[in-house]
């Protein structure tokens, strides 16, 4: 590398939406004088047609901005990047509905009156950490759940402030792990750069510890005491979703599977479990503090692999970068991945539920592989399985039993020539569903696929082996780099020194995030935008657009993916670990300063 | 789990509309050949019958519908399977990009409107060879499986056989069955054999294969015998099934085998094939650049002017070059008799093109205006700008169908004493000698700059008014040209270029090597297709020169031009540099009488490490520069390290589809003359008729320049050298449209439009066809026109091809080759 790209400040969007008649909105808005633009020579395609808007204004940022029955556009003629010069406002996220009925410009805010409310809208300057801080503040204020971040449903539409106190994600595992190592990252940089000491720095590292010690209580709360590592768990007074297999502990030390219609497919509904291993107290505290006992929680099972090789991953750097003063954490750390490799190799590499039967989707075992559902993806689980014992080696310190079986799979089931098939077979995959790769794909697995090969190449030391994993991990740039993601790229180009870097598709990446995660959706029928049909027939766009003009994503969904009706509903808010995870990995590494 | 390993036995009929037989005599093969097929699937409850090119069933639907009928019901049965997608079973080298995406286009709403289907599977089994974008190409077709057979193993060693993933340079997949026996076995013997090899082939890769039987080449079909035998083995064999090969694939997709990847072309089977009888290819280089304008034109008048577009006519055209893309027409080695259709059939593609294009250029420029007061008072029986003495200025518009701005030399009737622009300013032109020997004996000459899909107006006069001169870079002697650009300097003895030198630069990319002076080659070892044969490197000597005269010399263009003998050959090469061209082009006539010989005109770089790269259909493949003989289209260019840095030559052509590369040494196969439909033959006596015997017409042109092929700008070269603008004498008239206007725009230089074009479904839609030309790996297009009504943005993946709908609402889609219809 050269050295860190320079982010720069750069325009944010901050949007407040309020009634048509509050007392908040000048009363200028409604007497703006309707003055139809003359939009015919205008130099860019434009998101809605030249001849529709009905009225303009120019704020005092020098921005023009058009309003429409579909949106507001904003035009700055002196933006300096292409990304800026050109930008689409609309319905929900931006504006109450499409339907611009006046605009009035006081200062640099825009106030635009549609038909059913007003929207106040100012391009603020801001730095990409002041953005980091912003979205940090909304997780922890809206979404956190006893340390775990997904997403939380909102009370009232757009009120952040009533964001209810429950609600789980079948992924919380992997995404608060995501979320962790972003923290981490966070730590780390911050003590680098400003001192162990510094405010910033003790601040970022509550932040990393809570979210990672969220994570390894994940790997400990079943209390099973052979490594079982649930999905995520709900306090008594949390609704039960019916959604999974759910285990709630009793005062025996046993947990007893309640009655769901996956425990009732399964056969398994009032099974009791094993539950009496202790849970360590560091890590309950982040339930005990809040009042709740053990009995009475409800833990998730039917883990699958996302959460095992998140998991693994946050180990690995939860060990790097905060263990070094903390014996206690990294003996949790080093039990819980001892406990779950010894479970996944006595289990024939799988991990088991409470029957005695393989999770539904942790199976990295040969005869897994051998069956149609597993033939594809052994390409992948190869890679994680791999993986997990090179972190497992790495922070246990032991090889033995560990590097036995990493030699076993390389030489006796070529676990190492797996991962290299990931796009023949997954093609092959597709086309058998009539489908092309990219209709196919589950997104959360480009994740995975970066998480478990940076893991992997980064902790092998055979170069045969390492170029190897290099030219597997190559295998996913039909999908990854359909994105602009430096949530997957800056881990390919720290593992792969020649994985294609874009830093000006990156640093835009950076700004056009929002400082807000709430789902609030986006008008993508536009003008500008042809609506892409898949060999499959599934629609994507043909452009891939800049995250403030997309539906809110996780790094689990299809960037490109089209829709015809405005997604997000208003009432939920996402973590903002899409962001941070990013950015922290980026300042740490020195990608970006 | 164990796979599969099934014999699916594939009835087909192999029919050659046209190669020893004429056209009618391929109709009435086509016709008995499913009459048969029809009988046979009446008869055997198992036997499905599968049989591809649209072209095909149009001509039973129209002499006999009944038959037809039958044939429908048989399909909607699922006992008979059109395959293929196209019109014809084309050539997979020669046609452009959108040539293959009109075979695929016209096919699959033909199949899809008569049968209710769409062809799943691409299948040439007999073409002679597959360039590396079909996969692609099929899949914008909604094809994901392809069969071919050829070259067979033994041409192609490294090349699996049966089954394997077939990948293009833009990252596009089909699954490939590669034909490991024939295409059309029949007998108990061959079947027996036959199936022996696939038995073996599907335990060593462990996965079922296809027998493709029944009689062919002159059709035929599966015979009762041979559908009896099969029947009786299939009975005591349940790995033999009578199948399809879309049953085949539906097998393979479900079976779970790592198959092997095949990146790029499948060649070599037929390496003469590219440059057998030149006519045939330059008239199909003509169709396709003439049907482009003619297509872009109509639509842009139809939608600036309001008048009915000629979508239905130009269909009609393009089945016809469709039809001729047939391997064995294209390729030059049919009869020469079935050539006199293929002439016809070109004719009516080429009528339909420059009627439609002419009165779309008439209506544009008639919008335009021209209109000088006065000028109706002038008229005196004659045209007005000659009459009265009064020098009215002729308005000539310059029309401009490519998708980037053009400045080329463009030549008027009639000399002139002053040309301007539309904005009165002085233009660079010359009066030169016309090609008719009347009046003036002169034309003018004037460098005219037309932005993309548009038109600028220039005016020219009769009198000098003394204005400021345009000025030239312009240089010429007895033996060298020079522009602002290039300077190119000529041996006296053998007319070749000695120094080719980049003004910019000052490099020099001969580097003391003599370039393009035509040679000579022996070629009477084998056949019309060259069957065993794959490089042509038996020179005889190099052509003769008889003179080297500067013919021209003017601020718009200087012309050298060189007349070569060979025996009882001539050929006249006119050097042409203009002001501003980056490409010298060469204009050359031949008239060759010399049996079994090619004649190749070859360009050495004088630097190390070449490195060869030829168009192909919508993008690029570099070669390895070892002689052997390679499929082209519009370019091919060698490229080689001089110092430091990388400079090349590029070749463009208008017609020319052969070319090696023999380390640093480019040749352009420019005529190969041998026996006409020649096919392993002892050749008895006869007066043979040969395949490049007569006058031969062709222009090709040298661009020197730095960097790769992918970075330099040959493939606007070369496009330029084949789509040309097109001039109106547009006369004086009162209009509304501006004597400049572009029509549309695509703001990213490595973007080239292919297609500008009404639906097919009389929807008034518009379709543009773009492509990515440089190999670049994100390109983010912008395409913008106000007489479409439409802006929008696009991203492209290198060499990727794109379709857009874009509705009459503004509306866009972002579609593929069957333009959102089906």
């Amino acid at each position: 590398m050269e050295g860190p790209y320079k982010l720069q400040k750069h325009k944010c969007r901050f949007v407040t939406i309020l009634p048509l008649y509050s007392d908040k909105v000048p009363g200028d808005l409604f007497y703006a004088a309707e003055k139809k633009p003359d939009l015919t020579e205008f130099p860019y395609p434009l998101p809605s047609a030249p001849d529709s808007y009905t009225c303009e204004a120019v704020t005092a940022d020098g921005i023009h901005w058009y309003g429409s029955p579909t949106g507001v556009t904003a035009y700055d003629p002196a933006a300096e990047r292409a990304s800026f010069r050109v930008m689409y406002f609309s319905a929900q996220r931006y504006l109450p509905d499409n339907e611009v009925k006046s605009m009035y410009a006081d200062g640099t805010v825009i106030w635009v009156q549609c038909r059913t409310g007003v929207a106040r809208i100012e391009m603020r300057e801001i730095t990409c950490e002041e953005k980091a801080k912003l979205l940090l503040a909304e997780t922890r204020k809206a979404v956190d759940r006893r340390g775990m971040v997904t997403d939380k449903h909102l009370n009232e539409p757009r009120n952040i402030d009533s964001a209810v106190s429950y609600g789980h994600s079948d992924n919380d595992g992997c995404f608060t792990a995501a979320y962790a190592i972003g923290e981490m990252f966070h730590y780390a940089y911050c003590k680098r750069e400003k001192g162990p000491n510094a405010p910033d720095t003790m601040n970022a590292k509550a932040l990393a510890y809570r979210a990672c010690e969220a994570c390894l209580l994940l790997m400990y709360i079943s209390g099973r005491g052979d490594g079982f590592v649930a999905r995520t768990y709900l306090a008594p007074d949390e609704p039960l979703p019916d959604d999974g297999l759910f285990f709630e502990k009793q005062e025996d030390g046993t947990a007893v599977c309640l009655n769901t219609n996956a425990a009732r497919e399964r056969g398994m509904v009032g099974m009791k479990v094993k539950a009496g291993e202790p849970v360590p107290a560091r890590l309950a505290r982040l339930y005990r503090s809040l009042g709740y006992s053990d009995a009475g929680i409800r833990y998730k099972g039917d883990t699958s692999s996302d959460e095992l090789t998140l998991h693994f991953l946050n180990m690995m750097y939860a060990y790097d970068l905060l263990c070094d003063e903390d014996e206690e954490l990294r003996e949790l750390i080093v039990t819980a991945c001892r406990n779950l490799m010894n479970h996944i190799i006595d289990n024939g590499y799988m991990l088991l539920e409470a029957d005695g039967k393989p999770t539904t989707w942790a199976r990295w075992n040969p005869g897994y592989f051998a069956i149609p559902t597993g033939w594809a993806d052994a390409c992948l689980n190869a890679a994680e399985l791999l993986m997990y014992l090179k972190v497992t080696m790495h922070i246990t310190g032991e090889a033995g039993k560990w590097q036995q079986h990493y030699n076993k799979l390389i030489k006796e089931y070529h676990y190492d020539e797996l991962p290299l098939l990931h796009l023949d077979r997954f093609t092959h995959m597709a086309y058998s569903f009539g489908n092309d790769c990219a209709e196919e794909l589950m997104y959360g697995d480009n994740m995975l696929a970066v998480c478990a090969f940076w893991g992997l190449i980064g902790l092998e030391d055979d170069p045969v082996l390492k170029e190897k994993y290099r030219k597997a991990l190559r295998t996913w740039d039909h999908t990854l780099l359909r994105e602009v993601n430096p949530g997957y790229l800056y881990p390919c180009k720290l593992v792969c020194p020649d994985y294609p870097l874009d830093e000006e598709a990156v640093a835009d990446w950076f700004y056009h995030n929002n400082v807000s995660r709430l789902e609030a959706g986006i008008n993508m029928v536009r003008r500008d935008q042809p609506r892409r049909t898949m060999f499959g027939g599934g629609y994507e766009t043909s452009w891939l657009m800049q995250p403030d003009e997309l539906p809110i994503d996780r790094y689990d969904r299809n960037y490109n993916a089209y829709y015809e009706n405005i997604q997000g509903d208003l009432q939920s808010v996402e973590s903002c670990y899409v962001y941070t995870f990013a950015y922290w990995l980026g300042k740490y590494y020195g990608f970006i300063d | 789990m164990a796979n599969s390993r099934k014999i699916h036995l594939i009835g087909n009929a192999h029919l050659d509309p046209v190669w020893l037989w004429r056209r009618a005599e391929g109709q009435t093969e086509v016709l008995q050949t499913f009459r048969s097929a029809l009988d046979r699937l009446n008869e055997y409850g198992g036997f499905v019958f599968t049989c591809s090119s649209a072209a095909y069933y149009q001509w039973v639907e129209k002499v006999d519908p009944e038959m037809f009928r039958e044939i429908r019901n048989a399909i909607r049965d699922g006992k008979w399977v059109p395959v293929g997608g196209m019109w014809v079973q084309a050539d997979c080298n020669i046609p452009s990009g959108e040539s293959f995406a009109r075979q695929l286009l016209y096919s699959q709403l033909y199949f899809d409107e008569k049968f209710g289907v769409k062809c799943k599977t691409g299948y040439h089994v007999d073409s002679f060879g597959h360039n590396a974008m079909l996969p692609q190409l099929l899949k914008q077709a909604g094809m994901n499986q392809y069969v071919f057979m050829r070259p067979s193993a033994e041409e192609n060693p490294d090349l699996p056989l049966g089954p394997f993933w077939w990948e293009s340079p833009d990252g596009s997949r089909v699954l490939a069955y590669h034909i490991p026996t024939g295409y059309g076995d029949h007998g108990r013997a061959t079947l027996d054999k036959s199936l022996k090899t696939l038995e073996s082939l599907a335990a060593q890769q462990d996965h079922g294969m296809m027998l493709f039987y029944g009689v062919g080449n002159h059709g035929g079909g599966p015979t009762k015998g041979d559908i009896e035998y099969l029947q009786s083995l299939a009975e005591r064999d349940e790995n033999l099934v009578f199948s399809d090969p879309d049953s085949y694939f539906d097998e393979l997709k479900h079976t779970l085998v790592d198959l092997p990847v095949w990146k790029g072309e499948l060649q070599h089977h037929a390496s003469g094939c590219y440059s057998a009888t030149s006519m045939v290819k330059a008239e199909n280089r003509r169709a396709e650049n003439n049907l482009y304008s003619a297509e872009v034109w109509d639509t842009l008048a139809a939608a600036k002017v309001n008048c009915e577009a000629a979508t239905g006519a130009l269909a009609s055209a393009w089945e016809k070059v469709c039809f001729n893309q047939f391997h064995d027409i294209l390729c030059g080695c049919s009869i020469a008799e079935a050539y006199e259709e293929a002439r016809d059939f070109y004719g009516h593609a080429q009528t339909i093109a420059e009627e439609t294009k002419t009165n779309a250029l008439l209506r544009l420029s008639r919008g335009i205006d021209t209109w000088i007061d006065g000028v109706s008072d002038a008229v005196d029986g004659t045209v007005r700008h000659q009459s009265g003495g009064r020098d009215f200025l002729r308005p000539v518009v310059v029309f401009n169908a490519l998708s980037h701005t053009v400045r080329v030399p463009v030549q008027v009737n009639g000399s002139s004493a002053r040309v301007y622009d539309s904005e009165h300013m002085p233009v660079l032109f010359s009066n030169v000698r016309s090609s008719r020997s009347n009046d003036s004996h002169q034309d003018t000459l004037f460098l005219a700059e037309v932005p993309a899909f548009g038109y600028s107006t220039y005016w020219l006069g009769e009198t000098d008014d003394g204005g400021v001169k345009a000025k030239s870079h312009i240089k010429a002697g007895r033996a060298f040209l020079e522009n602002e650009y290039l300077r190119a300097e000529f041996d006296k003895n053998t007319g070749g270029i000695v120094r080719l030198l980049l003004k910019e630069t000052g490099v020099d990319v001969c580097g003391g090597n003599t370039l393009a002076v035509p040679a000579v080659l022996r070629d009477d070892k084998t056949d019309t297709w060259a069957h065993g044969v794959f490089r042509f490197d038996e020179r005889i000597g190099d052509m003769h020169l008889h003179s080297m005269e500067l013919v021209e010399k003017s601020g718009v263009r200087a012309v050298l031009r060189m007349r070569y003998t060979y025996e009882k050959s001539y050929l006249s090469c006119d050097y042409i540099l203009a002001e501003g061209a980056k490409t010298l082009r060469v204009k050359c006539r031949a008239l060759w009488q010399e049996k079994f010989t090619i004649v190749k005109i070859p360009f050495t770089i004088g630097g190390k490490q070449p490195v060869f790269t030829s168009e192909i259909p919508n993008g690029f493949l570099t070669r390895e520069p070892v002689g052997t003989e390679e499929p082209c289209q519009k370019w091919t260019d060698v490229t080689a390290q001089i110092g430091d840095e990388v400079y090349g030559i590029g070749v463009v052509n208008d017609g020319r589809y052969s070319c090696d590369c023999t380390g640093a040494t480019l040749s352009l196969t420019v005529l190969r003359n041998v026996i006409a439909a020649d096919h392993f033959s002892p050749r008895p006596p006869a007066d043979f008729r040969y395949t490049d015997e007569g006058l031969a017409i062709f222009e090709y042109g040298i661009y020197p320049h730095a960097g790769t092929a992918a970075e330099s700008e040959i493939v606007r070269e070369a496009l330029q050298c084949n789509v040309r603008p097109d001039v109106i004498l547009a006369g004086y008239h009162k209009g509304e449209a501006p004597q400049r206007a572009g029509f549309l725009q695509i703001d990213q230089d490595n973007i080239a439009v292919t297609a500008l074009k009404f639906a097919e479904d009389g929807s008034g839609s518009v379709i543009l066809r773009l492509y990515e030309t440089k190999g670049r790996a994100k390109t983010r297009v912008s395409v913008m026109s106000r007489l479409l009504d439409c802006g929008f943005y696009s991203d492209l993946t290198a060499h990727e091809v794109k379709t857009f709908r874009i509705e009459p609402n503004g509306r866009v889609y972002d579609v593929n080759f069957l333009e959102g219809i089906v």
